[in-house]
């Protein structure tokens, strides 16, 4: 009997999510790979890194899966507001006000990127709306530049213990457990939102058919708006999140991020919430390992060239993602 | 329903034609990521070295082609394409050919010492006494950016970019040295400034830029190797003298036209791993160096160093331009796993601070040491206190706490001049300034850019007492002999001088 055949009736049984139980056991396989040559602090970091391009993802992913755009200004979002952040707690205002501050300075960005530049181009095609989301980036790039001046600054984190838990002798900061927190919560409530209530599926019904939702009376202006606000508040979670981590300077999220972000998503579905952060992860040990092997020793940018495999290979195998379904 | 636009169905399926649009875009981010390489740059120094050519301008290299005056062939030929050009090949030792040069079609007069020549005219002997005029048709004393009341030099530096330096702060203290010294020769001092956004190729545009539209003597690299490099290399071909900050010596050393008014990262190397066996605990020692090709010397120099000094590398690796937070999480790691105890490191504030931050954060806070001029600065303590704590970096000017002692008209001449407290940004540029006055006080009044070369190569040294001394010759262009020595102490955030003009542990 051929192996093809073995498969058949497990074929049979899952049906379309063979594919991602498959996909699943060969992530599986690879981290018990890794953990069996000895790199399971690369799989802690990729976990820890995962997080925050997980965070990250799922902006791009709630704005995908209800517009169909790519946001390329999804980190700008965050480091506007990180931007907000500082400002508000270099003023003295308490933390957590500052936070909201940065929140809903984020959230304008979003309302005024909607306003002024998605919604004019509602009826372009998508590559052209692409495009437009990387001019809101490179504007908010210069603006940052222009009103923060270009100088590596850092903010206070939430929570300041880094010694609370260790995994495999690597400390995972409170605000880091934060961060794994923020994005278990956004996501079931990102889910909950988009298959429960009657405003998400009427984000779902406005994204696949416009047309009909006018005509049963939602407003498809409204939801998009909707949209982009929350996508931009999720990017200051991201960015009011993670910079205190790291510090900060203008493009911050944009050139820390945003790519891997982006791969995260890609690999998840982009369509996918928690493919988003299955993503990161996976992104997040790729690069740890392709750091850390001494056989890319003499490559350059193994990171940055671990990325590209990732996405070329995820592409070919299985170009809708590990979680994106069959559609 | 079916989009017009995309012709496929919006939303939850992904269209194929965005999705390989997508891939599209992430592919542009990563060649523009390539773009940051050197390599890539020198190409656009190369297209810069052929105008030069054809101007017969171009200064050619040191070292490969002198040697013996009236050899054509050897004098002529240069990396960036000044034999075939037409620029003229400079060999250090020019030695005296009775026609000194020669590059395709030129020749220099007078051979001497450096040789030179060109391609579209050939230079008369009126480079100088003891040069063949390094540049062919234009070499008569190339006096281009010298009116009768202005000398108009260029200055270029990142203040944008991943590696930017404070705008305002920069933009003030540029003009403070020259304003302070009102005039030389009878002639204000001029400085054009244009940012290279830590980038090699809009480096060699603004330098192209300063030279062919500002028309400026000579060019001044603040900060950033690989846009000094290149920026260097465009310089060199269009006969325009070039002086910064010392970085790398690879591709530099092969310059006539470049000189580094401070220690290269090769020579702060052996200072560097002095300090660091002074400094070290437990003898191992990491090295972080940023992932570009003119910087691969560095390692191979500090590797070796520290293991002469009895050190153990236990950990040596490079680290991207612009690292992703995964590769700054993972290098932090490593360090720590490697028990390295002092870390020297060669790459740009805003990922050093941010590794810096997240070994701290580990538990795991190593003496970091390392050469150059940005980590230095203070906004490097007042963002990455308390991660950076005790950090030792060389450095060509002292910083504010030392400045007095060492130039006590700086600090009154800024607030007189910026019309703000003075800032260690300021004492940069006035050093780089200074050191610039007493060079072209050498050459003289009647100063050319072919004079400005020999005077600096005739052995002469420069104190400025702010950057360490200058004593440059024809076969060496990295004349500067020590470094300040500066710490991060982050009580007050700032870095204090901790040694002035050290030379060795």
């Amino acid at each position: 009997m051929a192996p093809g055949d073995l498969l058949a009736p497990i074929k049979a049984r899952l049906g379309d999510r063979f594919a991602v139980v498959s996909g699943a056991l060969a992530v599986l396989a690879v981290v018990l790979f890794l953990f069996v040559i000895g790199q399971r602090e690369a799989i802690v970091l990729g976990l820890i890194a995962g997080a925050s391009y997980g965070l990250l993802g799922l902006g791009l992913v709630l704005v995908y899966k209800s517009s169909g755009v790519f946001n390329f200004a999804q980190g700008e979002f965050g480091t506007i507001a990180v931007f907000a952040l500082y400002l508000a707690t270099t003023q003295g205002i308490p933390y957590v006000l500052s936070v909201l501050i940065a929140l809903v300075v984020a959230g304008l960005l979003g309302l005024l990127t909607e306003r002024a530049v998605i919604r004019p181009l509602a009826s372009a095609p998508r590559v052209t709306l692409l495009v437009a989301t990387a001019g809101v980036s490179l504007l908010c790039i210069g603006l940052e530049f222009w009103i923060g001046r270009p100088e590596p600054r850092q903010v206070a984190p939430a929570l300041a213990r880094t010694d609370r838990v260790s995994v495999f002798g690597i400390f995972i900061s409170d605000q880091r457990l934060l961060i794994f927190a923020a994005i278990a919560v956004i996501a079931a409530a990102l889910a909950y939102f988009f298959s429960r209530t009657n405003l998400g599926l009427a984000v779902l019904a406005a994204s696949q058919e416009p047309t009909a939702t006018n005509l049963v009376g939602i407003s498809v202006g409204r939801i998009s708006t909707l949209v982009w606000v929350m996508a931009a508040v999720l990017g200051g979670v991201a960015g009011v999140l993670t910079a205190p981590l790291f510090g900060f300077a203008p493009a911050f999220l944009t050139s820390t991020a945003l790519v891997p972000a982006f791969t995260a998503a890609v690999i998840g579905g982009f369509i996918s919430l928690p493919g988003a952060f299955l993503g990161g992860v996976i992104v997040g040990i790729a690069q740890s390992v392709a750091s850390s092997l001494d056989l890319f020793e003499d490559v350059p940018g193994p990171q940055t060239a671990s990325l590209f495999v990732l996405l070329v290979l995820i592409l070919l195998v299985r170009p809708q993602g590990l979680l994106g379904g069959r559609k | 329903m079916h989009s017009p636009a995309t012709g496929c169905a919006r939303g939850a399926g992904c269209p194929r034609r965005v999705r390989l649009a997508v891939v599209l875009a992430l592919l542009s981010l990563l060649a523009a990521a390539c773009g940051q390489k050197a390599n890539v740059s020198s190409v656009a120094a190369g297209e810069g070295g052929l105008g030069g050519g054809t101007d017969g301008g171009a200064f050619g290299d040191l070292g490969d082609g002198g040697g013996s005056g009236g050899d054509s062939e050897s004098l002529g030929g240069g990396d960036l394409g000044s034999g075939d050009a037409g620029g003229g090949g400079g060999g250090t030792t020019g030695a005296g050919g009775a026609t000194g040069g020669g590059g395709a079609t030129g020749g220099g007069g007078a051979g001497g010492t450096t040789g030179g020549g060109g391609a579209t005219g050939g230079g008369s002997a009126a480079g100088g006494s003891t040069a063949g005029g390094g540049g062919g048709g234009a070499a008569a004393g190339n006096r281009t950016g010298i009116t009768d009341t202005v000398i108009k030099i260029g200055l270029h530096a990142p203040v944008t970019g991943a590696a930017a330096v404070p705008t305002e702060a920069f933009r003030r203290g540029v003009p403070v040295y020259w304003a302070h010294i009102k005039e030389l020769f009878g002639r204000k001092v001029e400085v054009v400034f244009e940012d290279d956004e830590f980038n090699p190729t809009t480096a060699v545009r603004v330098c192209r830029k300063m030279v062919e539209q500002d028309k400026v003597f000579m060019l001044i690299g603040a900060a950033g190797g690989d846009q000094i490099t290149a920026c260097a290399k465009y310089a060199n071909s269009v006969g325009v003298p070039y002086l910064s900050a010392g970085v790398n010596q690879a591709e530099l050393d092969k310059l006539r036209g470049y000189f580094a008014l401070s220690q290269s990262y090769l020579q702060q190397n052996s200072t560097l791993a002095q300090l660091a066996k002074k400094t070290t605990k437990n003898n191992k020692f990491g090295i972080v160096i940023q992932d570009t090709p003119a910087f691969r010397e560095t390692k191979v120099s500090i590797e070796g160093l520290a293991k002469q000094q009895g050190l153990e590398v236990v950990y040596s690796k490079f680290i991207s331009k612009q690292p992703s937070q995964s590769e700054i999480l993972t290098i932090s790691r490593e360090l720590q796993t490697s028990g390295a105890d002092v870390v020297y490191v060669l790459f740009s504030p805003t990922p050093f601070i941010s590794l810096a931050q997240q070994s701290n954060s580990q538990g795991y806070n190593p003496t970091y040491i390392g050469p150059g001029l940005s980590n230095g600065l203070n906004l490097v303590a007042q963002a990455g206190c308390p991660g950076v704590a005790g950090a030792k970096f060389l450095s060509p000017f002292p910083q504010l706490d030392a400045i007095d002692r060492l130039d006590p008209a700086y600090k009154s001449a800024y607030r007189t001049h910026a019309k703000a407290e003075p800032d260690d940004f300021g004492i940069a540029l006035w050093g780089i300034n200074k050191s610039i006055h007493q060079i072209m006080l050498a050459a003289g009044e009647g100063m050319s850019r072919q004079s400005i070369i020999q005077v600096m190569e005739s052995g002469r040294a420069f104190e400025s007492n702010v950057f360490p001394k200058q004593q440059y010759s024809a076969k060496n262009h990295f004349g500067a002999q020590s470094a300040h020595l500066l710490e991060a102490d982050c009580g007050s955030q700032t870095f204090k001088t901790i040694g002035t003009f050290v030379t060795g542990f």
